[in-house]
């Protein structure tokens, strides 16, 4: 899985040089390449060297071909090296037009990477998946590592086994062990062992079996994946080793419930359902799982008992039902499983009223909160600086004062000539204003006004942003955006109901034949046609080129054949007139063409309609997130705002 | 069978779990946004997120089963809820603000809880959510309760958390909010991270749900 770079070239058991092409795959040992000059091939280059265990079993492996196995398996056909001579990896032949089985039954993936696959297609799967294990036990292999990335799947239904190489084999008296598992496919009995010590079986690769069964037919769902009622954690390890299959008859008793919207074990057969159970019994730890040829013939009996959904061509369910499981699961959920191929259905699948309620269903923020902002006029205290301010200040004012009051002595109590007194006390005035300037300068509020104004702008800022993130109209204006396009779908599909049959219309037919018919048989010459024949012809109702036609003459009888051909040539000419006097024929809109366009035009509204759903989701979460974590800003912005308005009405006076 | 056990009720919001039922492997990217991060680092780290985007997208396993949110601070904004890297469009960052990294994750943590729940009553198997946070400062709020949030969270194997510091962050704030050793961001190799984070991911998402993944050597660290 590290991203560390393949080498460039590697080596085979006879010393041939390989380079590496194109990727195909990456698995958690290594990755699968093309070879640059054998398009059949594949190499799998570990990102460790193989251990000489390791590569004597490949070696083992590639000496044990059987053609039974070699249809349904990518088994090692040989030993690759590094340079040095390291073993790295392993040849084998490259399966094309596959997909890892994962992207068949997970309804998302299967839309895009298996349109057209319906419930028959998953079960034929299941049935196949099944034969090709049962061949390989009984050619006396074990799987061991069964998962959902060793299994690929063709567009036909065929699958084949890849990652052969970690299969338990034996081969000249020596078993080669699998030292690998996944948890999520590992029996009851071996969870939490050593993989590398312990020697696998049938019964351990049927329980791999039933899940990977489970998975394709219950719509990607995990049998042990469910709602656990007790407390604590469930992972899927536990509840396999607690046996607690979520769908089984006693899963109440295990404390566990199949997930919401997941069907219930009574889609498939009584005879499937009872496999289930059997394979996810306590009971079956040491022997007892059904094995894969009983599952591959209880496939194939289930895909004889299915019946076509009266409401969706691509719902196949099972005929011991009442009601298609499929429509009930897609309408709850709003989810398309199924895919069909080719034109109505894709559209038709869309379920509008599920979806819209899914829209209406995303809960309505609602107003932005009101914030309980303190009014606090009067009980901010005024800061430390405002504090120090006014304290300055008013020591430079007595300054001040003390300062133009130095003449006024001089002005009342020493004896002066009246001017000169006057002069004094002029003296003490123009000081005053001298000091009062000094002062004013000395005690500038500016910073004070700057910052009350800095923090009424942020706080009305961080308001506005408040209302756009806290408020309802992100919210708002995506859901109306919604409504119109919900509205374009619906006429979207009106459009498409009315480009359905569209009878011929008349036009062009109609004025053809009103042509024809003001060419009378007895008013022209028609070559070779004797006006004596005319009489019979009328008794036949045919008496204009209209009335000519090959299966009408044909009913008159002793007509000749000249005559005959003669009559069916004047219509042909009579209509090639027609034609050059009515212009070239309008290209009759093509009901295929109109349908496919409508077609695509409500595909691209759904596509919108479903991201603009998981934006409503969105924007519905970011806003009631937004009132969380903007709360405290807006409030710190507030107390900033009155703290700098009481600031500076202190100062300002 | 179609018995009353079908009438059972299915409550609106399982459709994506409906679609796509593989177990999920979510990872909350917790971003610090502040006004340092500006310039370089802020365009590096989007680059990084786009890297992100299509290394997630080369692995069609990692596309059904990872889940990114993301979460940035400076101011706290939730990006992205938890979603498959097919919906996942990475945003476009820009630095302002201050480092409120306790708001951060106790809102992250919060979004994870919410999650598991949401999984657990779909019956969607999940494997322990990873917390990423990047950071190139301190926090310029209270972070001490996040702290024992994350203690807690580690303790009981709720999540996994990592904290990376960018440049300049203040590594001992960080070893203190975090219980894993905080790892510093050798340069700006955001894009290094994320193709590391984006692998590291992959092989969770690929083990078993209990299973301890052994970490990937992180390149992208200095030492
Ligand atoms: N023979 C093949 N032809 C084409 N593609 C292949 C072939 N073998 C493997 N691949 C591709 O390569 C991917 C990885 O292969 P494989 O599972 O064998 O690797 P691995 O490292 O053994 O993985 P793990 O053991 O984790 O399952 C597969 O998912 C598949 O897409």
């Amino acid at each position: 899985m590290s991203p560390q770079d393949p080498p460039p070239f590697v080596v085979d058991d006879r010393g041939r040089v390989l380079r590496l092409a194109r990727k195909l795959g990456q698995g958690g040992e290594g990755a699968v390449y093309e070879l640059e000059d054998d398009t059949d091939i594949a190499a799998k280059i570990h990102h460790q060297p193989l251990t000489p265990l390791r590569a004597e079993k490949i070696r083992a492996m590639a000496a044990m071909q059987s053609e039974s196995v070699a249809k349904l398996a990518a088994w090692p056909t040989g030993l690759l090296s590094l340079p040095s001579g390291a073993p790295i990896g392993l040849l084998m032949p490259k399966v094309t037009g596959h997909k890892d089985i994962h992207h068949l039954y997970s309804p998302k993936s299967r839309r895009a990477e298996f349109p057209g696959a319906d419930w028959r297609f998953l079960i034929r799967v299941a049935a196949n998946l099944s034969r090709a294990i049962a061949t390989i036990h009984e050619a006396s292999g074990v799987v061991a590592d069964v998962n959902h990335s060793g299994v690929l799947v063709g567009q036909d239904a065929r699958v084949r086994l890849i990652d052969c190489d970690s299969f338990q084999v034996s081969g000249q008296g020596k078993m080669y062990l699998c030292e690998v598992g996944v948890p999520t496919f590992t029996p009851p009995e071996l969870q939490g062992l050593l993989f590398s010590e312990v020697a696998r079986t049938p019964n351990h690769d049927n329980f791999g079996l039933a899940v990977l069964v489970f998975l394709t037919l219950f719509m990607g769902r995990h049998p042990y994946a469910g709602r656990y009622l007790g407390l604590g954690e469930m992972t899927i390890e536990r509840a396999i080793g607690e046996s607690r299959f979520a769908y089984g008859a006693d899963s109440a008793a295990h404390q566990i419930e199949r997930p919401p919207g997941a069907p219930s074990l009574g889609i498939v057969s009584p005879a499937v359902a009872g496999l289930f159970e059997r394979a996810f019994a306590r009971a079956s730890r040491n022997d007892g799982r059904p094995t894969a040829r009983e599952w591959a013939a209880a496939l194939d009996g289930l895909e004889g008992q299915l019946r076509q959904c009266a409401f969706s061509p691509a719902h196949w369910h099972f005929n011991g039902l009442q009601g298609c499981p499929w429509c009930r699961m897609e309408a709850a959920t709003g989810v398309g499983l199924f895919s069909t191929t080719v034109s109505s259905g894709a559209a038709a699948h869309f379920d509008i009223d599920g979806f819209w309620r899914r829209v209406e269903a995303i809960e309505h923020p609602g107003g932005a909160p009101i914030l309980d902002l303190p009014e606090g006029k009067g009980k901010v205290r005024i800061s430390p600086a405002v504090m120090a301010f006014r304290q300055q200040r008013q020591m430079h004012r007595l300054y001040a004062l003390v300062l133009s009051a130095l003449p006024l002595p001089i002005a009342l109590f020493v004896s002066l000539p009246l001017p000169a007194r006057g002069l004094f006390l002029l003296a003490a005035v123009g000081l005053y204003y001298v000091a009062r300037t000094l002062v004013r300068a000395a005690n500038d509020p500016a910073i004070f006004v700057a910052k009350a104004q800095q923090d009424t702008e942020r706080l009305e800022r961080i308001r506005t942003e408040w209302q756009n993130q806290a408020g309802p109209g992100r919210f708002d204006a995506k859901r109306a955006e919604l409504d119109r396009l919900r509205a374009a779908w619906i006429a979207a599909r009106e459009r498409r109901e009315q480009s359905q049959p569209a009878p011929e219309s008349g036009g062009r037919a109609a004025a053809l034949r009103r042509f024809l018919d003001t060419f009378a048989i007895e008013d022209q010459e028609v070559k070779g046609v004797s006006s004596a024949r005319v009489p019979l012809l009328e008794s036949f109702g045919i008496a204009t080129a209209a009335d000519v036609d090959a299966d009408r003459l044909d009913s008159v009888p002793k007509l000749d054949r000249h005559l005959r051909d003669a009559l069916i040539e004047w219509r042909l000419e009579l209509e090639r007139r027609f034609e050059a006097q009515a212009g070239p024929q309008p290209a009759p809109p093509d009901r295929e063409v109109l349908e496919r366009e409508a077609r695509d035009a409500q595909l691209r509204i759904e596509a919108a309609l479903r991201t603009g759903l998981q934006d409503l989701q969105e924007i519905q979460k970011q806003t009631l997130f937004a009132r969380l974590s903007m709360k405290v800003r807006v409030e710190e912005a507030h107390r900033a705002y009155l703290q700098s308005a009481a600031d500076l009405k202190a100062v300002s006076r | 069978m179609g018995g009353a056990g079908d009438l059972e009720q299915i409550p609106f919001g399982s459709s994506e779990f409906a679609d796509n039922p593989e177990p999920r492997c979510p990872c909350l990217l917790l971003l610090d946004t502040s006004e340092s991060m500006a310039g370089a680092r802020i365009d590096e780290l989007n680059h990084g997120l786009a890297t992100f985007q299509r290394a997630l997208a080369a692995d069609s396993l990692a596309m059904k089963r990872v889940e990114v949110g993301v979460v940035t601070f400076g101011p706290v904004q939730l990006l992205n809820d938890f979603q498959t890297p097919d919906h996942f469009r990475p945003p476009l960052l820009s630095g302002a603000g201050d480092t409120p990294m306790g708001a951060a994750i106790a809102g992250g943590l919060e979004m994870v809880r919410q999650r598991k729940a949401a999984y657990k009553a779909n019956g969607i198997p999940y494997f322990r959510p990873w917390i990423f946070m990047i950071t190139d400062g301190a926090p310029t709020d209270d972070w001490r309760a996040a702290a024992a949030m994350i203690r807690e969270g580690e303790m009981t194997k709720g999540f996994s958390f990592f904290a990376v510091g960018v440049e300049d962050a203040d590594m001992d704030a960080l070893a203190q909010i975090s219980v894993r050793m905080p790892l510093r961001l050798s340069g700006l190799r955001f894009r290094d991270l994320f193709v590391w984070l984006s692998s590291s991911l992959g092989s969770v998402s690929r083990s078993g749900m209990g299973q301890e993944v052994p970490l990937l050597p992180p390149g992208w660290a200095r030492a």
